[in-house]
C-alpha cells in the first residue's frame, strides 16, 4: 500500500466515524449534543481537506521508519494477534496463567536461537509471577481467577 | 538459525504444563468456608477516594475489622456516577466478600432515567444505612438574599436567572432542586459540576449564585457562605441557626444517604453477619462524634427497614421525576 | 510564629520522618515508573496505613510518594516511550528520542535535575503565596475552563511538527472519543452501543498505556534482529555535573516552566496532566532552536520535568487552603488529612500549623531527596534495560501494562480498554496519525466540554453569551494566548518561506532533489 492510498484510505475512514458521530448525536438531549457534533463537524471537514489535497497530489507524506516489507506486516499481525489471545484468556483462565501463555506465545513467536529464547522466557516468566505475587498479597488487588477459580 | 520441528513442540508441551500447574493452583471455587468471613473483604467505593463515601469508609475500616476479625480492603471503583460499582456488584460472587458503598437517591434516579444502568435498584441487596448528609442551599455571604423566601420570590420574578451549582446531573442535589421547583413552581439555572468539590469550587469563585451542597462542605465553608435553608426534618444539630425546608413551608428533605449493599443472591445469614458489623460500628461512640464533627448524620438502620425505607423513596422520587417530565 | 516554624523544622528532622522521606520518595519513583499505576492508586493505597500513624509521619509519607511518582513516569517515558504517569506525557516527546540516540542515561538525569528544581520552586510557592494563588485559583470558572482548555488544544501544533492537518484530525478523533459514556449535562448517554462498560467512556490510564505502550512494544518486538536488546546505551562520566551546567545556561526556561507548572497545578481538574504539556509548547514557542525538539532535545524534557514537579505543591495549595483539590491525588491527601482530623482553612496553618509547615518542609526534602535516588534508580533501571533482551522485556512490559491498567479500578474492561486502543493506535500510527494529539484531545475533551456547556448555561440564565464567554479578565488573557499560540507558529513558517529569497530558492531545489519530503 503506497503512502498515497494510506492517506485517502485513512482520511476516509475518518469521514465516516465524524459522520456517524454527529448524526448519532442527534437522539441526544441539546446540552449534551452540542460539543459531539461542533467537534465532529471540525473533523469531517478537516479529514475533508486532508483527502481532497492527498487526490491533488499535495498531501502530507509521512515514511513510517523500518519500510513496507511483508514479513514485517507478517511479524505486527501474529504479534497482535497473540496479544488478542492473550487479553481474552485473562477472564477465562486468569490474569496469573494468561500471563504465562502470553509470554510463552511471544517468546515463540519472536524465536531466534535456542538458547537465548528459552532463558528470555523462563527470566520473563519468573518476573511475571513475582510481579504478580506482589500486586496480588501485598497491594491486595483481586485479579480475575478465571472459570477455575 | 532456523527452528526444528522437535524444539517447536518442545515448547508447546512447557506451554500447556505451565498453564496446568498455575491452573490448579488457582483457588477453586467450590472450598467450603469455615464461616464467614474467614478471609479478608472487598469494600467498594463508587466515588474517587477523598470524597464523602471514601471518608466514611476510611473512619469504618477500623471498627469494621475489629467487629469482623479479618483485613477490610477499601477499593475505589467510580466511573458513571457510581453505576460502574453497581453495575460489577451485581455481577459480582454473592459470598459475601464484595462490599459496596451505596447511595440514595443515586440508586433510584440512575435507573430510572437510563435505559440500561446496568443494575436495578431492587438487584442492590441492602445491608445496612449508616450515614447521611443533609443538602442545604446556600448563597454568598454579599448575596442580596437573606431568606429562602427572598431568594423564592426573585426567581419567581426572574424565571432562570438564578444558577445554583450542583454536584451533576441526576444527582442527590439536582433532585433537591427538581423537587423545590416543583414544590414552589420557580425556575432555576441548575449548573451540574462533575463531583461535590468542583460544585463548591464554582460557587466560592462567584461564578454561580447559590450552591446546593452537602453538609459537611457547608460546615467546612461557614464562613464563606449564608445557608437558607437545610434537608433535614429538624434543625440540624451542626447547623443550629439554619431553617429547614419544611419550617419554610416547603414539604421536602433532601440529603444523600449512604450504606453498603451486596449482590443479590447473597444468603441471608452473610448479611446478617455483615448487618451486625455494621451495627456496631454505628454503636460506637467514638466513631459517632468524629463523624459528627464533620458535619455527618450516623444512622443505624437494618437490612429490613433499609429496604422499606427504599421502597417508599423510590416512590417519591418516581412521582416528583414524572411530574416535572423527567422520565 | 518563630517557636511553631523551629518546631516544624523539628519535626522534620526527626529520624521517623527522613527515612519515611526516602522510602516515599523511591516507593513513588518505582510506581511512578511502572505503566499504569498512578500517584493517586499509591497513596489512595497507602492512606489507611497513615491512619496509625502520628499525623506528621503520614503526611510526609504521602507527600514524598506523591513527588517521587510525579519524577518517575519520566523513566518509561524515556525508556519505553510510555508516560508513566498522564504527567509525564510530554516528557516522551523529547525524553524517548534521546534514548533513542544513546542518551538515555543523559535524559534521566535531565529529567532528575528538573524534577528537583521544578518541585522546590513549587514548594516556595507554597510556603509563602498560598492564600492569595488559592484565590485566584478559584477565579477559574467555565469560560476560563474551556479557553484553557482551547488553548492546550492549540499545542497540537507543537507536537504534531511533520502534519498539522494531521494533527488536527488526530486531535478531533481524541474530543471525540472523550464523549463517548454519560454526557456531563443533561446526563445522555453516549456512543456506547448498547454496553454498560462503556458507559464511563474511555478510561484515561488504559488509553494513555495504549496509545503509546503497545505500539512501541510490538514495534521494539518488530525492529530488534541483531542485538535482541532494547536501547542503545552509552555510558558517560560526569553526566550529573554537565547537565547541571547546561540547564544553568536556560534560566528563564527552567524559571518559567517552575512557575507555569505550579500555576496550573493550582487550576482544579486541570492539574498535572496539562502543566508538562503547556510548558513543553512555552518552551518550542520561545526557544531559537524550535527544530530541535521532537528530535531528543534536552530543554523539551527539562521544560516538561519542572513543570509536572512544580505542579505537585500547585495542586496542593488550593487542596490546603480551601479544601479543594487541584488533581486527583491531593484529593486522596485531602481525605487523609479528614482522617487525622485536620480540616483544610486557616486552621491548618494555625493551629495545625507546626504539622502542616512541617509536612511542607518535608516535600522540599522530598525534592532534593529525588536527586540521589533518581540518579541511582535511572542508573540501574537503564543499565538493566541494556541488558534485557527483547523477549523478555516485552511481554514483562505488557503485562505489567496489563496489571497496572487492571489495578486502577479493578475493572477488566480497563485490560479489554487498553489492549483495544493499544491496537487502533498502531493502526493510527501506520496511517500517520500521531499518538500526541489524541490523547491531547481525549485529556483536554471533558474540560472543554464541561466549560462550554455550563458557560452555554450560564450565558442563558444571564441573558448574554458574550459576556460569559468574552467578558471576563482571565478568559479574555486565555483567548489572547490561544490565539497567538495558533498563529506564531504559523508566523514564523511563513517568514521563512518568504523572507530570504535564498531560502525559498534553496528550499525549491532541495523539493526537485527529493520530491517526497513534506512540506
Amino acid at each position: 500500500m503506497t503512502v498515497r492510498t494510506r492517506n485517502l484510505v485513512s482520511a476516509i475512514a475518518v469521514l465516516l466515524v465524524s459522520a456517524y458521530w454527529f448524526v448519532e448525536a442527534g437522539g441526544f438531549r441539546p446540552l449534551s449534543r452540542i460539543f459531539p457534533q461542533v467537534v465532529a463537524g471540525i473533523v469531517f471537514v478537516s479529514a475533508l481537506t486532508l483527502a481532497v489535497l492527498t487526490i491533488i497530489g499535495h498531501g502530507p507524506v509521512i515514511q513510517m521508519a523500518g519500510g513496507d516489507s511483508g514479513t514485517r506486516h507478517r511479524r505486527s499481525a501474529t504479534l497482535m494477534g497473540a496479544l488478542v489471545v492473550w487479553t481474552v484468556l485473562v477472564p477465562l483462565i486468569g490474569m496469573l496463567a494468561a500471563g504465562a501463555v502470553g509470554v510463552i506465545l511471544m517468546g515463540v513467536i519472536t524465536f531466534r536461537g535456542h538458547h537465548g529464547t528459552i532463558r528470555a522466557i523462563l527470566i520473563a516468566l519468573v518476573s511475571v509471577v513475582v510481579f504478580y505475587g506482589l500486586f496480588r498479597f501485598v497491594l491486595f488487588v483481586p485479579f480475575p481467577a478465571g472459570v477455575f477459580g | 538459525m532456523t527452528t526444528t520441528h522437535t524444539q517447536r513442540i518442545r515448547v508447546l508441551a512447557l506451554t500447556l504444563a505451565t498453564i496446568a500447574l498455575i491452573a490448579a493452583h488457582v483457588p477453586a471455587a467450590g472450598q467450603a468456608e469455615d464461616s464467614f468471613p474467614s478471609r479478608s473483604i472487598s469494600y467498594v467505593i463508587p466515588f474517587n477516594p477523598g470524597g464523602q463515601s471514601d471518608v466514611t469508609a476510611q473512619y469504618q475500616k477500623q471498627y469494621l475489622e475489629e467487629a469482623l476479625g479479618v483485613n477490610v480492603v477499601i477499593r475505589h471503583q467510580p466511573g458513571a456516577g457510581g453505576a460502574l460499582a453497581w453495575s460489577n456488584l451485581v455481577k459480582a460472587r454473592p459470598d459475601g466478600y464484595t462490599v459496596t458503598g451505596n447511595n440514595i437517591p443515586h440508586i433510584i434516579i440512575q435507573p430510572m432515567v437510563r435505559d440500561n444502568a446496568g443494575f436495578t435498584t431492587e438487584e442492590l441487596k441492602p445491608v445496612y444505612l449508616f450515614q447521611s448528609t443533609p443538602i442545604g442551599l446556600a448563597v454568598a455571604p454579599d448575596s442580596p438574599f437573606d431568606t429562602l423566601q427572598e431568594l423564592l420570590d426573585h426567581a419567581e420574578e426572574n424565571p432562570g436567572e438564578i444558577t445554583v451549582s450542583g454536584s451533576g446531573t441526576h444527582s442527590g442535589h439536582h433532585l433537591a432542586l427538581l423537587q423545590m421547583q416543583y414544590l414552589t413552581d420557580t425556575e432555576f439555572t441548575y449548573i451540574p459540576a462533575t463531583g461535590a468539590a468542583p460544585s463548591v469550587a464554582a460557587f466560592l469563585g462567584g461564578h454561580t449564585d447559590a450552591l446546593l451542597a452537602n453538609s459537611t462542605d457547608l460546615l467546612s465553608h461557614s464562613g464563606d457562605m449564608k445557608v437558607l435553608a437545610i434537608g433535614t426534618e429538624q434543625r440540624f444539630r451542626a447547623l443550629p441557626d439554619v431553617p429547614t425546608f419544611i419550617e419554610q413551608d416547603l414539604a421536602m428533605t433532601a440529603g444523600i444517604d449512604r450504606g453498603v449493599a451486596v449482590p443479590p443472591e447473597t444468603p441471608d445469614e452473610i448479611v446478617a453477619a455483615l448487618e451486625e458489623a455494621f451495627a456496631q460500628v454505628s454503636a460506637n461512640e467514638q466513631f459517632v462524634t468524629e463523624m459528627e464533627e464533620l458535619g455527618f448524620v450516623i444512622h443505624s438502620i437494618g437490612a429490613a427497614e433499609f429496604a422499606t425505607y427504599l421502597e417508599r423513596r423510590t416512590e417519591e422520587i418516581d412521582t416528583v421525576l414524572r411530574e416535572l417530565g423527567e422520565i | 510564629m518563630g517557636t511553631m516554624l523551629t518546631q516544624a523544622l523539628m519535626g522534620v528532622l526527626d529520624p521517623i520522618s527522613l527515612v519515611l522521606v526516602v522510602l516515599g520518595v523511591s516507593a513513588g519513583i518505582l510506581v511512578g515508573a511502572l505503566p499504569g499505576l498512578t500517584a493517586t492508586m499509591a497513596i489512595a493505597l497507602l492512606v489507611p496505613f497513615t491512619f496509625g500513624m502520628a499525623p506528621i509521619h503520614g503526611l510526609v509519607l504521602l507527600g514524598a510518594i506523591y513527588s517521587g511518582a510525579i519524577y518517575g513516569g519520566s523513566f518509561s517515558a524515556i525508556l519505553i516511550n510510555t508516560p508513566g504517569t498522564p504527567s509525564a506525557i510530554a516528557t516522551t516527546f523529547d525524553g524517548f528520542p534521546m534514548a533513542q540516540k544513546g542518551e538515555a542515561y543523559r535524559a534521566i538525569v535531565t529529567a532528575t535535575l528538573a524534577s528537583v528544581f521544578g518541585g522546590v520552586v513549587g514548594v516556595v510557592f507554597l510556603i509563602f503565596l498560598s492564600p492569595p494563588l488559592a484565590r485566584a485559583s478559584l477565579s477559574f470558572g467555565p469560560p476560563e475552563y474551556f479557553w484553557l482548555a482551547a488553548f492546550g488544544l492549540t499545542i497540537i501544533a507543537a507536537v504534531s511538527p511533520r502534519s498539522t492537518l494531521k494533527g488536527l484530525v488526530g486531535g478531533g478523533i481524541g474530543l471525540l472519543i472523550s464523549t463517548i459514556g454519560i454526557a456531563p449535562i443533561e446526563g445522555s448517554v453516549r456512543y456506547t452501543f448498547g454496553t454498560v462498560a462503556l458507559q464511563n467512556g474511555i478510561a484515561l490510564i488504559p488509553a494513555l498505556i495504549g496509545f503509546f505502550c503497545i505500539p512501541e512494544v510490538l514495534r521494539m518486538v518488530e525492529e530488534s534482529h541483531e542485538s535482541g536488546t532494547v536501547i542503545p546505551y552509552k555510558r558517560q562520566r560526569k553526566m550529573v555535573t554537565r547537565v547541571f551546567h547546561r540547564l544553568l545556561r536556560h534560566p528563564w526556561l527552567m524559571i518559567r516552566s517552575s512557575v507555569l507548572g505550579t500555576f496550573i497545578g493550582i487550576i482544579p481538574g486541570a492539574g498535572g496532566n496539562i502543566a508538562g504539556l503547556v510548558s513543553y509548547n512555552e518552551a518550542i514557542r520561545t526557544s531559537k532552536k524550535k527544530s530541535s525538539f521532537g528530535k531528543g532535545s534536552m530543554e523539551g524534557v527539562a521544560a516538561s520535568e519542572t513543570a509536572n514537579n512544580a505542579s505537585v505543591s500547585g495542586a496542593l495549595i488550593p487542596m490546603l487552603t480551601l479544601g479543594v483539590p487541584g488533581a486527583p491525588p491531593a484529593a486522596v491527601l485531602f481525605g487523609a488529612l479528614l482522617l487525622q482530623g485536620m480540616r483544610p482553612g486557616a486552621e491548618l496553618f494555625t493551629s495545625h500549623g507546626t504539622i502542616t509547615y512541617a509536612f511542607l518542609f518535608s516535600l522540599i526534602l522530598a525534592n532534593l531527596a529525588m536527586l540521589p535516588l533518581g540518579i541511582l534508580l535511572g542508573r540501574a533501571v537503564a543499565r538493566l534495560m541494556q541488558q534485557v533482551r527483547v523477549q523478555t522485556m516485552a511481554p514483562l512490559i505488557i503485562f505489567l501494562s496489563m496489571v497496572g491498567s487492571y489495578s486502577i479500578y479493578n475493572n477488566i474492561a480497563d485490560i479489554y480498554t487498553m489492549v483495544g486502543v493499544g491496537l487502533a493506535a498502531h493502526a493510527l500510527r501506520k496511517a500517520g496519525f500521531m499518538p500526541g494529539p489524541i490523547v491531547l484531545g481525549l485529556i483536554l475533551g471533558p474540560i472543554a466540554e464541561q466549560g462550554l456547556t455550563q458557560s452555554l448555561l450560564l450565558g442563558r440564565a444571564r441573558g448574554s453569551l458574550t459576556s460569559v464567554f468574552f467578558g471576563r479578565p482571565i478568559s479574555l488573557i486565555l483567548i489572547v494566548l490561544t490565539v497567538v499560540s495558533i498563529l506564531a507558529p504559523m508566523i514564523v513558517q511563513y517568514r521563512e518561506r518568504h523572507g530570504k529569497g535564498g531560502t525559498l530558492k534553496a528550499v525549491k531545489q532541495l523539493k526537485q532533489e527529493h520530491p517526497e519530503s513534506s512540506l
